[in-house]
């Protein structure tokens, strides 16, 4: 896997880039948020904040609206009450027409991938460039090959969504989301589903993305593996198979910068802090005990 | 008693909203064509569907309705010594009510449900999310290019079932009722008037108008998974064959009333 030509990573040692700190305005702000389908409320003045390079964990029991809170966050569904920032820009007010610009800064990996099943995969990744105009289809097969590439799967290129097993679609989809280099990517869910070792490979994919190229992120998962394994560990060997050792020390605090916890119950904020604050919290908390064991 | 009531006036809502949706999707669907970007593309792919697509069900029906209303015709005419005048009828018909009707209402089986079952099926899978993701207007991207595609087919397709409506009526007047073709053709072509023509290529417009619109909102709305897409197929077809063949009648009352 290689990203020679991908956009040139910033100078400071890769992986251990802390996420920028208040001085710049985060990349996600969710601020008193709710939203209720049916009288049911769903969301419930559900606040966080998701700084420059940082990946947010979003954990919760099923249905309690995890999915939802990407919607809002990509602008595909309103609020009721309460406000999204993207970089400082608040989003909830735009209309349909207004968001489009603003969804060219934000990737999204869907639950079960959402590829267009009438594509083929170098069609599907290359859509953003085909609706952006203005590229030759020589650079657009160039772009999808290198951004395949970076997911494993150049070889897939020309083979249909259909042909592909549930965690290839899953890395197209990462591949669809990642062509216009967005600054935020969301992911729904991405391992739901995947054996293992699958998970695995996308779980790397989030942790590189993070780590080499800074990309903010929103994680929604209820695999906790998955989420412990962004937490603790960083991308660590560009160009090889080499492990990804869980951190210590002072690199672990450091690595907690890049990644902290957000956990869902009865439609509201009920934990928002680090790693380590999450595994302190369930000696106190029965809830955070019972969904971490 | 209130009960019924309740459930009466939640039917009498759901149509309501339902009226409005579909108005807001046509006024949607019209805006969209002075608004970029524009899916010339898309556009013509689906004037291939719909239009060559549907060409042999418009042939077979219309040839069929032709020969049909020509021997029908020709029983009645019998009575009045008039058999002569078969070609006049079945053009006159063909023209200005069965060709446009029938082709509408073939093409509302074949591409509304099409139209409604494709989209209906990215809906329930989340392409449609995916593409709005993706910073596309599912309503630029589909449903204005079916629109433009089927107000620009249908008319062609409709004058193709006349022609081939009346070349059947030729068929069964030559070779069933033995008349000449000299006088089959020159009762066709001396009593169709422009107003019968303006009447048969107004209609097609506005059947290509409700086939698309009904076809794409059938499917924006779908719910429920694979059984919703079947549901939301069928509902395509009903709601606009009943639209159809109610916006006929009014046309041709206006028509009747203005252009005679």
């Amino acid at each position: 896997m290689s990203l020679q030509s991908y956009p040139p990573m910033p100078a400071s040692e890769p992986g251990l880039r802390p996420a920028k700190e208040s001085t710049v305005a985060p990349a996600i702000e969710v601020r008193k948020l709710s939203i209720s389908f049916e009288e049911h409320a769903v969301l419930d003045n559900v606040s966080f904040r998701v700084r420059e390079g940082e990946t947010k964990v979003i954990l919760g029991e099923s249905a309690s609206g995890k999915t939802v809170l990407i919607k809002l966050i990509s602008g595909l569904i309103k609020p009721d009450s309460g406000k999204v920032f993207i970089f400082g820009k608040e989003i909830t007010p735009l209309s349909e027409d207004e968001l489009m610009s603003i969804r060219k800064d934000i990737g999204v990996v869907f639950q079960e991938s959402a590829l267009f099943d009438s594509l083929s995969v170098l069609e599907n990744v290359a859509y953003r460039l085909h609706e952006e105009g203005g590229h030759s289809e020589t650079e657009i097969e160039e772009r999808v090959s290198e951004v395949l590439g970076f997911v494993g799967l150049e070889q897939t290129m020309n083979l249909m969504p259909s042909d592909l097993s549930g965690g290839m679609k899953r890395r197209v989809s990462i591949a669809r989301a990642l062509i216009t280099h967005p600054k935020i990517i969301l992911y729904d869910e991405p391992t739901a589903g995947l054996d293992p070792l699958t998970g695995r490979t996308i779980v790397e994919l989030i942790l590189r993305l993070r780590d080499l190229e800074g990309v903010s992120s929103v994680l929604v998962t209820h695999r906790l593996t998955d989420a412990f394994t962004v937490a603790s560990e960083r991308f660590q060997d560009p160009n090889g198979e080499a492990s990804r050792p869980r951190l210590k020390g002072r690199s672990q605090q450091r690595a907690e910068l890049l990644t902290s916890f957000v956990v869902l119950k009865n439609g509201g904020v009920f934990f928002d802090g680090s790693e380590e604050e999450l595994l302190a919290a369930q000696k106190q908390q029965p809830f955070i005990r019972e969904f971490l064991s | 008693m209130n009960d019924l009531l309740d459930v009466i006036l939640g039917a009498f809502l759901n149509v309501v909203i339902e009226v409005q949706q579909y108005t807001f999707h046509v006024i949607r669907s019209f805006a969209n064509l002075f608004r970029g970007p524009r899916y010339l593309g898309d556009t013509l792919v689906q004037m291939d569907v719909i239009g060559v697509g549907s060409l042999l069900i418009i042939c077979l029906t219309g040839f069929f309705t032709g020969a049909v209303l020509a021997m029908q015709s020709a029983k009645s005419l019998e009575s009045f010594g008039a058999v002569g005048l078969t070609g006049q009828l079945v053009a006159v018909s063909l023209v200005r009510e069965l060709g446009p009707v029938l082709s509408a209402l073939m093409v509302a089986g074949r591409n509304a449900s099409g139209m409604a079952s494709e989209i209906g099926s990215m809906v329930v899978s989340d392409q449609i999310l995916a593409m709005r993701a993706l910073g596309t207007d599912p309503s630029k991207k589909l449903s204005t290019p079916r629109l433009v595609a089927t107000v620009t087919m249908l008319p062609v397709l409709t004058a193709i079932a006349d022609f081939i409506g009346i070349f059947g009526g030729y068929i069964v007047s030559r070779f069933l009722l033995h008349i000449s073709s000299a006088l089959y053709w020159s009762t066709v072509y001396h009593n169709l008037s422009y107003n019968d023509l303006l009447e048969g290529l107004l209609k097609p417009f506005i059947f290509g108008a409700i086939i698309a619109t009904v076809g794409c909102h059938c499917g924006f709305r779908t719910y429920g998974g694979t059984q919703g897409v079947g549901r939301s197929t069928t509902q395509a077809v009903v709601a606009a064959s009943i639209l159809i063949i109610t916006v006929d009648a009014v046309i041709t009352r206006i028509v009747l009333v203005f252009l005679r």
